[in-house]
C-alpha cells in the first residue's frame, strides 16, 4: 500500500535533463514516498503565485536511498513536455530550488494475479505511468513470495509506444530494460511502424494466442485511449486507461477535474459534444461524472463515456 | 459603531497579555461556539472526508460543506477550472448529492467531530430555501445554515444575492422556517454590498459571510473562445482579497451582525487583515486546493500574530481597523 501524504511537502530539484525537443526528465529529492504505478504528484515552484495552481505529474520512478547511501534522500522522477505556464516554470528551476510537492495521489493500475500478458500502450508524454508499471512488474518478479512465483513467472510484457515523430517516442530503452518487447509507431514513419500505435496493438492481438488472458494498461492522449478502448472491446480484453484532466487540487476537494462516465442515461457514443450547461437549479441531470484525481486517474476503459 | 457591540467578538476585549499563556482563540458567532475563527469555505472542502487523511478536522473552528440542493446535481461540463493571475475561475455548477443523500450519507461523519458543521444551501425559489432549511432543523450535527444566495455558475444563482428585496424575502423565509443560526453568504457582484447586507440583517440573519466569488472570464487566444464552456466563472484566490477586505470593512460599518470574512486568505496575516476589517471569523477557501493543510497554516499564523503582539484574545483584533464611533 502506498503511504499517505500528510500535506504539501517541500521537495528540491535534484536535476533536470532535457531529453529532446520540449521533453524534460526532472528529479526531486523529497521525503520518503511510496507509490503505485499510475499515481501522480501535484507540483509547483514554492513561494510563487504564478503559476497559481499546482500541476499533476504522473510519477515515473522513485529511487529510495540505498543502504550504502545511509540517510540519503528519496528521489522522485517525473517526465513532462513543456506546454503551458506550469511546465515552463518547472523547466526553469535550478538544482536546489524548492517546489511544493503533494502526493502520491489517485489510484494506480490494478494488476490481477493470474495475468499472463501485460500489454502496455503509451502515446507521447503518456509514457511515465506505463514505464512505472513495467518496472514495478519487473521488480515483483524478484521480490514476490515463492507461492506466487508460478503466476508471475509466466508474465510477458509487450509495449506499444506511439508518437507523431521519433522525437515523441520516449523511454523505449527503459521498457526494454524492464523486460518488455517494444513496438514503436510514429505518424510520420520516422521510427518504427508508420501509423498509429493502435494499428500495432490490433495486429498483435490478431496474431496472438493468449490475448484472452491479457490486460491492457494505457496512457496517452484522449483520442488514442479511446481507440485503445475500442480495440480492447473488440478483443474482449480488460483495459485500464490513465486519464488526464485539468486539476485544481488533486485530491477531490475542488471537483474541477470531472470525467464523463457511463451512467444513468448518459450517452455520447460517437460524439464528443459536451453536455449542455445546467439551465436551472432544479435540473435533474442525466449525466454522470467521476473525479479524475480521486476516482482515477486510472479507470476501466468500459466505465468512460468516450 | 464599534466592534464592541458585535456579538461575534472574543471574550476579552483586548488587554495586553502579561503572562506567557497561549492566546484564547475562541469565538462565538450567531450562538455557534467555535474553538478558533478559522473555518473552511463551502465548495473548497468537499464533504470533509477528502481532508481527513491530511489532518484532524477537530482542529478547525467550523466546517462548511459544499452547497446542498434539493436534488442531486452533476454540475457543469468540463473544463470547470481556469487558472488566472493570483487566482482561479471556477464553474463547478453546484455539483452535489442532494439533501436526501447528504443527510443519509454525508452528515453522519460530521457527528463524530467536535467541530461544528454549517450546511450551505441553495434553492431555486424562496420556498425551496425554506424547505431545505426545515430539513436541516433539529438534525443532530447541524450547527447552522449558510445561504448560498451568490452562486455565479447556475442560472438564477445570483438573483437572491443581488436584489435587496429578494435577499430580504429569502432570508425572512429561512428565518421563519428554522431555529438554526442563519448566515447568508453575500455576493460581491453588486454596486453596493451594504444595501444587500442591510436587507439580510433586517430579515433576521444571525451573521453574514462575505464574499462569494466575483464573476470573471478568460478567453483562449488560440481557440478564440471563452476558456470555460459557460463563458463566465467565479474568480477566487488572493487576486480578490483587497476587494473582499474592503467589502467586509464597508459591511462592518453598516450592520451590527458578526461577519465571516472570505476571499483569498492564504496565510495567518491574510486572516488577520479580515479580522481587523471587522470580521469575527474567516473562511479559508481556494487555499485548500493548493495545500490541504492551508487552514491549519492560517490558524497557526493567527495565533502567532496574537502572541507576537501580546494579545490575549481576538477581541483586540476584531474591527480594530474600523474608524472609531462618530468618525465613520
Amino acid at each position: 500500500m502506498a503511504k499517505e501524504p500528510r500535506g504539501v511537502m517541500h521537495a528540491e530539484v535534484d536535476s533536470l535533463h532535457r531529453l529532446h525537443g520540449d521533453y524534460y526528465l526532472q528529479r526531486f529529492t523529497s521525503p520518503r514516498l511510496v507509490f503505485e504505478p499510475g499515481q501522480f504528484v501535484m507540483v509547483k515552484p514554492s513561494g510563487s503565485l504564478d503559476p497559481f495552481l499546482p500541476r499533476a505529474y504522473s510519477i515515473l520512478r522513485v529511487k529510495r536511498p540505498g543502504r550504502r547511501a545511509g540517510g540519503g534522500k528519496t528521489v522522485v522522477e517525473i517526465l513532462y513536455k513543456v506546454i503551458g505556464k506550469g511546465t515552463t516554470a518547472l523547466s526553469q528551476l535550478k538544482r536546489g530550488d524548492r517546489v511544493d510537492f503533494l502526493g502520491p495521489l489517485g489510484n494506480g493500475y490494478r494488476v490481477p494475479r493470474n495475468l499472463t500478458t501485460t500489454l502496455l500502450v503509451a502515446g507521447g508524454i503518456g509514457v511515465p505511468p506505463v514505464v512505472a508499471l513495467a518496472e514495478s512488474l519487473r521488480r515483483s518478479r524478484f521480490t514476490v513470495h515463492a507461492s506466487r512465483k508460478r503466476d508471475i513467472g509466466h508474465r510477458r510484457m509487450v509495449a506499444f509506444i506511439g508518437g507523431k515523430t521519433r522525437h515523441d517516442i520516449l523511454c523505449a530503452a527503459d521498457l526494454r530494460k524492464a523486460g518488455a518487447t517494444v513496438h514503436v509507431a510514429t505518424e510520420d514513419g520516422s521510427l518504427g511502424h508508420r501509423g498509429l500505435v493502435t494499428d500495432l496493438l490490433d495486429s498483435f492481438l490478431r496474431s496472438s494466442v493468449d490475448g484472452r488472458r491479457s490486460t491492457i494498461y494505457a496512457c496517452g492522449p484522449h483520442p488514442m485511449l479511446h481507440a485503445v478502448a475500442r480495440v480492447a472491446e473488440r478483443f474482449e480484453i480488460p483495459c485500464q486507461v490513465s486519464l488526464e484532466a485539468e486539476m485544481g487540487c488533486g485530491f477531490g476537494a475542488c471537483m474541477g477535474c470531472v470525467i464523463p462516465v457511463q451512467g444513468s442515461g448518459f450517452r455520447v457514443q460517437g460524439s464528443r459534444k459536451p453536455p449542455a450547461m445546467n439551465d436551472e437549479l432544479s435540473t435533474m441531470n442525466d449525466r454522470s461524472y467521476k473525479l479524475c484525481c480521486k476516482d482515477g486517474p486510472v479507470f476501466d476503459a468500459q466505465e468512460i463515456a468516450w | 459603531m464599534t466592534s464592541k457591540k458585535r456579538k461575534g467578538s472574543g471574550k476579552d476585549q483586548g488587554r495586553r497579555r502579561s503572562s506567557s499563556k497561549r492566546p484564547n482563540l475562541a469565538v462565538t458567532i450567531a450562538g455557534i461556539a467555535m474553538k478558533n475563527p478559522v473555518m473552511t469555505a463551502s465548495g473548497t472542502f468537499g464533504y470533509g472526508t477528502e481532508f481527513t487523511r491530511f489532518f484532524d478536522l477537530n482542529a478547525l473552528g467550523a466546517i462548511i460543506v459544499k452547497t446542498v440542493t434539493m436534488h442531486s446535481r452533476q454540475g457543469n461540463p468540463p473544463p470547470r477550472i481556469v487558472e488566472t493571475p493570483g487566482g482561479m475561475l471556477n464553474s463547478i455548477g453546484l455539483q452535489n448529492v442532494g439533501i436526501d443523500a447528504f443527510l443519509r450519507h454525508k452528515l453522519p461523519f460530521f457527528r463524530s467531530l467536535t467541530t461544528p458543521l454549517l450546511v450551505n444551501i441553495a434553492g431555486k425559489s424562496v420556498e425551496e430555501f425554506a424547505t431545505l432549511a426545515k430539513r436541516l432543523t433539529d438534525v443532530e450535527g447541524v450547527a447552522g445554515i449558510e445561504l448560498n444566495i451568490s452562486c455565479p455558475n447556475v442560472a438564477g444563482g445570483l438573483d437572491f444575492g443581488t436584489d435587496p428585496t429578494l435577499t430580504y424575502e429569502v432570508v425572512r423565509a429561512v428565518r421563519q422556517a428554522t431555529s438554526l443560526p442563519v448566515i447568508p453568504k453575500l455576493s460581491p457582484n453588486v454596486a453596493d454590498i451594504t444595501v444587500i447586507a442591510r436587507a439580510a440583517a433586517d430579515a433576521g440573519a444571525d451573521a453574514l459571510s462575505l464574499i462569494n466569488t466575483i464573476v470573471g472570464m478568460a478567453i483562449d487566444g488560440r481557440t478564440r473562445r471563452p476558456k470555460l464552456p459557460g463563458a463566465t466563472g467565479g474568480l477566487s484566490g488572493p487576486a480578490i482579497r483587497p476587494i473582499a477586505v474592503r467589502m467586509v470593512w464597508e459591511v462592518a460599518r453598516a450592520v451590527k451582525l458578526p461577519l465571516i470574512g472570505i476571499g483569498g486568505i492564504m496565510t495567518g496575516n491574510d486572516a488577520i487583515e479580515f479580522l481587523l476589517a471587522g470580521a469575527s471569523a474567516v473562511q479559508v477557501g481556494t487555499a485548500n486546493f493548493l495545500d490541504p493543510l492551508a487552514s491549519m497554516n492560517v490558524l497557526a499564523g493567527v495565533e502567532a500574530y496574537l502572541t507576537r503582539h501580546g494579545f490575549d484574545s481576538l477581541g483586540s483584533v476584531i474591527g480594530a481597523a474600523l474608524p472609531r464611533e462618530g468618525k465613520a
